[in-house]
């Protein structure tokens, strides 16, 4: 069966990353297919260099100057224009908060099926299989649509790193925006502190409710810089305020997926687990042997989070290369 | 300030679930709940109202099983009114998110002038997030999601938007439908009094037999293109772990460290 399939890249340093890994996301999942874009940008400037070979067929960049990653109902608007007149059957968007809030606007405006965080996506004879975790994590669930259905699926490329090596040259057409809705009435402030790390680090250094208090958590902060890493948290741990709520890991804060995630007093509840599952190395560290965070582990140590943690502290302070 | 807050009741597995021949849980092995996101939304439109007087009205659509328990524990926080949302409209055997979303939509209109339409961030059974962005384009209202606070500044409601990396701060023009985040409060817990008043409290019924917030048309493809889906255990990854015990092993940390630089970890 033949789809036409569309990506939406948003040209926004914050989205950026992301975009690359839906690329490869799409490239994974749907090997047979040609695969175009709709990148939405204020100008044309750049987008050949950043997307023009990464296996993309076919490019249309929807360039007004008015563009912003906040102007999510235009953003929205200026989509839906485009994609009422553009054939298409799936629509793909990566999984930022964002990116999300623009795509479940989309769908609602083109009244088509939306799945968000689909991890995988099978083309079958008879249509499209979406595959996405529920339940808090704990089952799949496999959505089957028509082959006749449209979709707007947001995809969780957590965990999707690797770059796109290919030769091919995506044909590209600058095409004007259609009539702009007046843009969003708001504006926006990074967050504080190290919050912007963390997604990205390839080590991440997470207490639980076992580091105790706030001490406990400069500590772990001190192994993270040591580790050139992040710091991340448990829910318990930010609610009770030893910890800034930017730090969290879970179904309701961050996704991440680094090469090494050390988890230091964190039961292993499956609100956090679903945050971290997809780390490439997993340490435990618990007094607790029975703690299901050690399902998961590769490596673990039984013992108090503090005093391993300050062990791990001298016996590393050669620091390691980057 | 009057406030609708669209609840569900999510089906959630007891400890062994199980899964008909349709890939759904089976009623014994699942119980229905307050959605935990909506106790938020719940939540925020108390606080609202405490501020700025009128009625929290909540609504839910589904089967009565899942719906009563919802509504009843969206009174007992202090709802003053609930409503079980029908319709004969959309098909059972499909997974029909869309339809239920327009079917919101029409029972918001029909339920009344509401201030603001709240919603939870997702349904902690069948995460979409999708809820809100369809009632909001339904009735033609600006929607905002994702809110992790709501502030009245100079008379003017003040939301607060949580990305992975910065805030989006704006002003809420009523009315509007707010989806809030599970860090936007923490919800209260019912009292005595009230739970025993919610058990018998009436629970008002809609059915909603024809749609006019969206054109048949749409309402017709939208119904045609409805996938179904199933449920699937997680497949468990068994890991072989490594563990040492610190307790016996003074040299725990200096193996463990001396494993991951060997393996390139570290
Ligand atoms: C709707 C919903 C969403 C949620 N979202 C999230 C989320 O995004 N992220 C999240 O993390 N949680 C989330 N939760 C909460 C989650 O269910 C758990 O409650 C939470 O993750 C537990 O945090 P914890 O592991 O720090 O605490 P606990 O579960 O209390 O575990 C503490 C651990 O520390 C160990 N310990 C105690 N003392 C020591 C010591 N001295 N040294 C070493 N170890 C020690 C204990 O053995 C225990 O295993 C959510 C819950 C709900 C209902
Ligand atoms: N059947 C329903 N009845 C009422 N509200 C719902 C229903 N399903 C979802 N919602 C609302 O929409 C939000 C998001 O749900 P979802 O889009 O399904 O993840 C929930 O937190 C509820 O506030």
């Amino acid at each position: 069966m033949k789809k036409s399939i569309y990506l939406v890249l948003l040209a926004d340093p914050e989205f950026e990353d992301k975009n690359l890994n839906l690329i490869h996301f799409a490239q994974i999942n749907f090997e047979n297919e040609d695969l175009n874009a709709v990148v939405v940008a204020p100008s044309d400037q750049g987008i050949e260099e950043k997307y023009g070979e990464t296996g993309l067929n076919e490019i249309d960049i929807l360039a007004y100057s008015q563009f912003s990653k906040i102007n999510l109902a235009q953003t929205a608007s200026v989509l839906s224009d485009y994609f009422v007149s553009q054939a298409h059957s799936l629509i793909l968007f990566a999984n930022d908060k964002g990116t999300t809030s623009i795509a479940t606007r989309l769908g609602a405006a083109l009244k088509e099926n939306v799945i968000t965080q689909a991890n995988q996506l099978t083309m079958t004879t008879t249509g499209l299989q979406a595959q996405k975790k529920v339940q808090a994590g704990t089952m799949l669930q496999q959505t089957v649509l028509t082959a006749a259905a449209k979709a707007v699926i947001t995809c969780d490329v957590t965990g999707i790193n690797d770059r796109i090596t290919t030769n091919t040259t995506a044909t590209i057409t600058v095409k004007t925006a259609g009539e702009l809705v007046v843009a969003d009435d708001v504006t926006y402030a990074d967050l504080p502190v190290k919050a912007n790390d963390l997604e990205n680090a390839k080590i991440v250094v997470a207490g639980g409710r076992g580091m105790q208090g706030p001490a406990g958590f400069e500590l772990l902060q001190k192994l993270a810089d040591q580790l050139h890493g992040a710091l991340g948290a448990s829910r318990v741990a930010v609610n009770n305020g030893w910890v800034d709520e930017s730090t969290m890991v879970g179904q309701t804060g961050k996704v991440v997926a680094p090469d090494l995630y050390i988890a230091v007093g964190i039961s292993g509840a499956l609100q956090h687990t679903v945050g971290m599952d997809q780390s490439k190395c997993i340490i435990a560290i618990n007094t607790d042997p029975t703690a299901p965070i050690f399902k998961l582990a590769d490596y673990g140590i039984i013992g108090d989070g503090e005093t391993v943690v300050k062990r791990l502290l001298s016996e590393l302070s050669t620091p390691v290369p980057s | 300030m009057d406030i609708l807050v669209l609840i569900k009741g999510v089906i959630v597995p007891t400890q062994k679930p199980a899964f008909d021949e349709k890939g759904q849980l089976t009623a014994e092995t699942s119980t229905a709940i307050l959605n935990p996101y909506d106790k938020n939304a719940i939540e925020a439109a108390l606080q609202l109202v405490d501020d700025h007087n009128g009625d929290v009205t909540v609504a839910s659509y589904g089967v009565a099983t899942t719906t009563e328990p919802a509504l009843r524990a969206g009174l007992a926080l202090g709802a003053t009114k609930a409503v079980a949302i029908d319709s004969p409209l959309v098909a059972t055997d499909k997974d029909n998110d869309s339809a239920i979303g327009v079917v919101l939509a029409e029972a918001a209109r029909k339920l009344g002038q509401f201030d603001l339409i709240l919603t939870g961030s997702q349904a902690l059974d069948m995460p979409q997030g999708y809820v809100g962005a369809l009632v909001a384009n339904s009735l033609n209202l600006p929607y905002f999601d994702n809110v992790n606070a709501l502030a009245t500044v100079d008379d003017e409601l003040v939301y607060t938007t949580l990305w992975e990396k910065g805030t989006i701060t704006g002003k809420v023009q009523e009315p509007a439908v707010i989806s809030v985040t599970d860090s936007i409060n923490k919800p209260r817990l019912p009292s005595f009094k009230t739970k025993m008043m919610a058990k018998r409290a009436e629970l008002e019924q809609l059915t909603i037999d024809s749609i006019t917030v969206i054109d048949q048309s749409a309402w017709d493809d939208l119904n045609k293109q409805a996938p179904t889906s199933r449920l699937a255990p997680l497949p468990v990854q068994k890991k072989k772990s490594v563990v040492y015990q610190l307790a016996d092993d003074e040299a725990a940390v200096t193996k463990l460290i001396t494993t991951l630089k060997a393996q390139s970890i570290l």
